[in-house]
């Protein structure tokens, strides 16, 4: 590895670390955030069965599941000035975020919530709880254990993807990576090094959820098994 | 006095008639089992008269006051349900709780009883179902009986008028039904009103003052324990009692 090589990649990893910083982390971080509310009131919403807002769910749910982020972005960006709303491109890259993941979510969170066996509830209304008492201390402590892994995978998901919002003037950690190799034409190190904070910060997530994992298991692990899946871990 | 007066109860599932106009009714101390044929609408009975399910028709007089099944509203249910409590026959523990949680929830969230207050009356619960030691357990932790030993603590603990029991000991294992049937056995010696939908035969003979015995969605016969089990009038029951001495000698 010759010394341009070295210095253009110290250059390139302050560069991207600088906007991973102020980019990717926040983008990553509101747009999730917003994308649970979105996806709490929705899969909430159907679990409860309020007519009208059920379907308008659903209705959320099939646009932005059944059509590309990338055109999603690019609709918000580029479409909606001709029709007067001209949003900023880092707000612009945290509403469509938090609308398409909103729709996965919700998904997984509804699912979640109908896993809770329907049984409990009844238990709950015959011990005197009314129905925010029983969502609130019951039904959804046990639906958050249940879409954990999956919500951990969008949010994962999601972090990667934020490498889209380059395509809309973001200056995000691709971006970066894209401006440097502009400029010196060394695409295979500066993006083989993108790639690799991506996946670092995957990996702190995937640490992350699993230590969250052990903690939230507490009520569904037998303790006769511990054994048992301590030695199934080896595959 | 009555504590309870059910009178022409109808429900139905899909056009399907299942309960066609029962009347029942409960005195304060009474323990009555109900018995009958699956299908027969026992657990739907049980389940109309804590409005788990919706009635087409009939009323509920309780405690001095009416309740019109068909248009029972919400805020009515749940003041009715503070003075009443539900054992399923599959336990439904709150799983994300522990065992003392599960008893003192309906204290400390419902009832708005102080934490310490509720824990003291959840441990004194627990202690009375023999289950105080897995205080702290989780339920998937316990065994079928003993799951349902905490569900009957939980059942106990706002202290409720009567408790209805939907087949406790179906789903246990038969060396775990002994269990729970002597903790309902030690309720009902103490006087707490019950009302239970069993096919244990032995706890409808033995412990219940009442026996309901329940065909087609009507009830066929009822009486005292003693004289239903020594001369039982109608020819479905006998059928019945026959089949089930039949059983037992297999």
């Amino acid at each position: 590895m010759s010394e341009r090589i070295l210095g253009i990649l110290g250059e390139g990893f302050g560069k991207i670390m600088l906007a991973s910083i102020e980019v990717t982390i926040p983008l990553t971080v509101l747009g999730f955030t917003f994308a649970m509310i979105i996806a709490l009131v929705m899969a909430m919403v159907q679990y409860a069965k309020i007519p009208i807002l059920s379907q308008i769910s659903r209705i959320y749910i099939w646009l932005f599941r059944g059509t590309p982020l990338l055109v999603q972005l690019f609709l918000a960006y580029f479409g909606l000035p001709k029709i007067g709303i001209t949003l900023d491109a880092f707000p612009c890259a945290v509403l469509v975020f938090s609308l398409n993941e909103g729709a996965y979510c919700a998904e997984t969170m509804r699912a979640a919530l109908e896993a809770v066996p329907s049984g409990q509830v009844e238990a709950g209304y015959c011990s005197g709880l009314n129905y925010i008492q029983i969502m609130f201390h019951i039904v959804l402590p046990q639906a958050f254990r249940t879409a954990f892994p999956p919500l951990s995978n969008s949010v994962i998901a999601m972090l990667k993807d934020t490498s889209l919002a380059a395509e809309i003037t973001v200056a995000d950690m691709f971006m970066s990576a894209q401006k440097i190799v502009g400029r010196t034409y060394e695409p295979l190190w500066l993006y083989s090094e993108v790639a690799l904070v991506y996946l670092m910060f995957s990996t702190i997530l995937t640490i992350i959820q699993r230590i969250m994992e052990k903690r939230l298991n507490a009520y569904n692990t037998k303790s006769i098994d511990t054994n048992l899946t301590k030695r199934r871990r080896f595959f | 006095m009555s504590l309870l007066e059910l009178k022409n109860l109808h429900k139905s599932f899909d056009n399907t008639e299942i309960l066609s106009g029962i009347d029942l009714s409960v005195n304060k101390g009474d323990v009555i089992a109900v018995l009958g044929p699956s299908g027969s609408g026992k657990t739907t009975l049980l389940r109309c008269l804590n409005f788990l399910e919706q009635s087409d028709e009939g009323t509920l007089e309780f405690e001095g006051k009416l309740y019109d099944l068909k248009k029972v509203k919400r805020k009515q249910i749940s003041e009715y349900r503070k003075d009443t409590a539900f054992v399923f026959q599959n336990y439904n523990l709150f799983a994300n709780k522990k065992a003392l949680d599960n008893v003192t929830l309906g204290l400390s969230v419902a009832r708005k009883i102080s934490k310490k207050e509720a824990e003291k009356i959840g441990m004194e619960m627990l202690s009375k179902v023999g289950m105080a030691e897995y205080a702290e357990y989780y339920p998937i932790k316990l065994s079928g009986g003993q799951q349902q030993r905490v569900a009957i603590a939980r059942a106990l603990a706002t202290n409720p008028s009567v408790i209805y029991f939907d087949e406790p000991t179906s789903a246990l294992d038969p060396e775990l039904i002994g269990e729970v049937l002597s903790v309902m056995k030690k309720l009902a010696e103490e006087g707490m009103t019950m009302v239970v939908v069993t096919h244990e035969i032995n706890f409808a003979q033995n412990v219940s003052t009442k026996v309901v015995f329940m065909d087609e969605g009507k009830i066929i016969e009822q009486g005292k324990s003693e004289e239903f089990f020594a001369n039982p009038k109608n020819e479905r029951t006998r059928e019945f009692l026959n089949r089930i001495n039949k059983q037992h000698e297999v």
